[in-house]
């Protein structure tokens, strides 16, 4: 319905109309939550049940049919739950890794090294998991905030590879969220943390212990500008961890015990016959690993512990009161701050980035390159071109050379990671410049050019001046999904999508009518329009039935839209009367 | 156009740093990716380039020199450790044992401070045309860069 919109003669509020929303999502190993910022104020978004905190769960039937994602469900057969432990990894990486979930079988396709889960009679990539939970949360928001969402801030974990990192940007792409950057964790929450200091500048670090992986991150705040200094951290250390290690002494019958145990000892000293010095004891190799991780930094930094001006410890982890007392010996306990909910501020500096990035809002974050990324060289040795805690964006060349008479192909490997050798670190591409003239070794000069982007993401140009033959490499690892994947994976979601155009349809529609409503309560309420008190009743009367249609839990787009039409069609004179009233208004200001 | 141009900063071997990270954030202020939405990606890839290797003493000491046409990174740098020099630390690096790990790091992160102090009159001289001026601020380089090598091995052992 097209209502007549007309402009009073005051001025128009100047606000940014139709001003797309940006949401900040962060996606974490057990729980993602979503916010914007909505008004100039940060929100973090809830579902219909009022819960923020949704548990980074994926359910399954016994077909392999998606049933939901979050909370328990009764009649799930699997329920997927930290997934992001997978993210962007292979079979080969899996003996590393703390995963166990009852019904999940990995296997290795034949061609590939990427892992699946055979749900019933599906396979389900751990990109599509991911997918699922981003679809999750951008439906939540886009129910409650009654808008469509596109676009979102996702953070990763600082030491999430390129794989990682590539493999998040694919799972928001299927669930039709185009990424407007990658934020690292600690950085996000410690841009929160910046931008509710009142302090001009200040050093400080954060230290991000979550439920799969342990990051940490040294911030310089100066006015605007938050410069990441230097991250550090360990993809698979985390409270999960924890867990496994009391179920394998024995102290703990199952992962679900083991959680409760943990949790239960940061406030009583025994629990479950394991008592705290135990549990202390049991932790303190794993505390040590984090705490020496925090030592180097600071000190490829540069920097002395008493520098910092503060400490803020993220992730639900850093409640285990051994872990603090580790801490404690570093850094005076006052300046050891945990008073912001560790569980919601990373979510919080995403929502803040994504509208930073997308409003006129002038504050700047300069992050860095977490992993040095290099090139393999003769004997397996890796060739640094981008170093870890480098400034992004970057773009760095490096010229390399034949090692062979009439040598006529340079085939190159790119790594990442801060081993000596190849074989140690993170394969990333392999790529072959080819045809090159027969020339004595040392001729040839291949100039290859690193540039990473402000998401962190690595594009590889090689040049070579002879031929001038010019290559560029998109760098996906192995176990990125190819294209005829992608496309079979959006068939499949085909039933998913519809329903997710029909929640789009029905927002729009509840959009459309909130306007109407907002418009013509507003015209009852003007007592300088002239109308018959009966009908004023009449359009009031079909106006509250709009909007208790609106309200109504089961929303029903017919039924909205017809009553709608109904209100729009007994509203028209109230349209004619303000429309006089409007041409009455300008005389008299002539 | 070099670093210092980069950076907008009076060519010298040893900038002020506060100089040089107030220059780097009013810059990527400017232009950064994020708040500068046209295609500027290269000028905040040069600023951060300019900025790590200008902010550190050693690096931009290094810079400057080798603007002066002498790079001692490279392996056809025209200067050459003298036999003092390896002298100097083929004893220090064999004097390393178990015990005295952490006394010779100590001793080691010293002599660096120190000689980073150095740079500044070496330069100097440089600008007085004092004879072979240049060679011995390179040799200095050179030196710290042994000292820095070997202070790197010690904390890898």
């Amino acid at each position: 319905m097209s209502l007549l919109q007309i402009n009073e003669p005051t001025p128009v509020k100047n606000e940014e109309p139709n001003q797309e929303i940006v949401v900040g999502i962060d996606l974490g190993t057990t729980n993602s939550l979503i916010s914007a910022v909505i008004n100039d104020q940060l929100q973090i978004i809830a579902n219909r049940n009022q819960q923020s905190v949704i548990p980074s769960v994926v359910h399954f039937d016994s077909q392999g049919n998606l049933l939901g994602v979050g909370n328990h469900i009764e009649n799930a057969k699997y329920s997927i739950a930290s997934s992001k432990r997978l993210m962007g990894k292979g079979v080969s990486d899996l003996a590393s890794i703390n995963f166990s979930s009852s019904h999940l079988v990995c296997q290795q396709t034949s061609n590939e090294n990427a892992i699946y889960l055979q749900l019933g009679d599906k396979k389900i990539s751990i990109i599509e998991i991911a997918s699922y939970i981003l679809l999750y949360l951008k439906q939540m928001a886009e129910e409650q905030l009654k808008t469509t969402i596109s676009k979102a801030v996702i953070t990763v974990p600082a030491y999430f590879d390129e794989s990682a990192k590539l493999a998040t940007k694919q799972s928001a792409e299927l669930a039709g969220l185009q990424v407007i950057r990658l934020l690292n964790e600690p950085t996000s929450a410690a841009f929160a943390y910046g931008l509710w200091q009142e302090q001009a500048s200040q050093l400080y670090a954060i230290y991000d212990l979550g439920g799969g992986t342990f990051d940490l991150s040294v911030l310089k705040k100066h006015q605007q500008v938050f410069q990441v200094l230097g991250v550090s951290g360990n993809n698979n250390l985390g409270g999960d961890d924890i867990d496994h290690l009391l179920l394998k002494k024995g102290l703990a019958n199952n992962l679900v015990q083991a959680k409760q145990i943990k949790e239960q000892l940061t406030f009583q000293d025994v629990a479950q016959n394991v008592s705290k010095t135990q549990f202390n004891h049991l932790i303190s190799d794993f505390t040590t690993q984090t705490v020496d991780l925090f030592k180097n930094l600071m000190n490829d930094l540069n920097l002395d512990f008493s520098q910092l001006d503060a400490l803020i410890l993220v992730g639900g982890s850093t409640y285990i009161p051994f872990i603090k007392q580790q801490l404690e010996k570093l850094i005076s306990p006052e300046k050891i701050l945990q008073n912001i909910n560790p569980e919601q501020v990373v979510a919080v500096g995403a929502g803040l980035q994504a509208y930073n990035l997308t409003s006129s809002k002038n504050n700047l974050l300069l992050d860095v390159n977490p992993l040095s990324l290099g090139v393999e060289t003769m004997g397996g040795i890796v060739d640094k071109i981008i170093f870890k805690n480098s400034p992004i964006p970057t773009t760095k060349s490096k010229d390399f050379t034949t090692y062979a008479n009439n040598q006529t192909a340079i085939k190159l490997h790119i790594v990442q990671g801060e081993r000596e050798f190849a074989s140690d670190c993170r394969s990333l591409a392999y790529f072959e410049v080819k045809n090159l003239p027969p020339l004595p070794a040392g001729a040839i000069r291949l100039q290859l050019t690193f540039c990473l982007d402000a998401d962190g993401l690595l594009t590889v140009k090689a040049y070579e001046k002879i031929t001038k033959q010019f290559l560029e490499v998109a760098v996906n690892a192995s176990f990125a999904l190819n294209e005829a994947e992608i496309k079979n994976i959006l068939l499949q979601s085909l039933q998913f999508a519809k329903q997710d155009i029909n929640n789009r349809l029905l927002i729009e529609t509840i959009i459309s009518a909130q306007k109407d409503l907002d418009i013509i309560y507003a015209d009852l309420q003007n007592s300088q329009l002239n109308i018959d008190e009966n009908l004023k009743q009449s359009i009031k009367k079909q106006a509250d039935h709009l909007a208790s249609l609106l309200q109504n839990s089961e929303k029903n787009r017919e039924q909205i839209i017809a009553s709608q039409e109904h209100l729009s069609k007994i509203s028209e004179e109230l349209i004619v009367a303000k429309m006089s009233y409007t041409i009455s208004i300008n005389k008299y200001s002539i | 156009m070099n670093y210092f141009d980069i950076l907008q900063i009076t060519i010298h071997p040893c900038p002020n740093l506060e100089i040089v990270q107030k220059q780097y954030f009013l810059l990527q202020q400017q232009f950064h990716p994020d708040l500068q939405k046209n295609d500027n990606h290269n000028i905040s890839a040069d600023l951060n380039l300019a900025y790590q290797t200008l902010n550190n003493p050693f690096l931009s000491a290094c810079y400057w020199l080798k603007l002066q046409g002498i790079d001692i990174f490279s392996e056809s740098c025209i200067v050459k450790p003298t036999t003092t020099i390896l002298h100097e630390i083929f004893s220090l690096q064999n004097s390393i044992q178990d015990d005295n790990k952490l006394l010779i790091k100590q001793d080691l992160q010293q002599k660096i401070k120190l000689a980073l102090q150095n740079i500044l009159p070496l330069y100097e001289n440089c600008l007085t045309n004092q004879e072979n001026a240049l060679i011995d601020f390179a040799l200095h380089l050179i030196k710290i860069q042994y000292y820095q090598k070997t202070l790197q091995n010690l904390s890898q052992l």
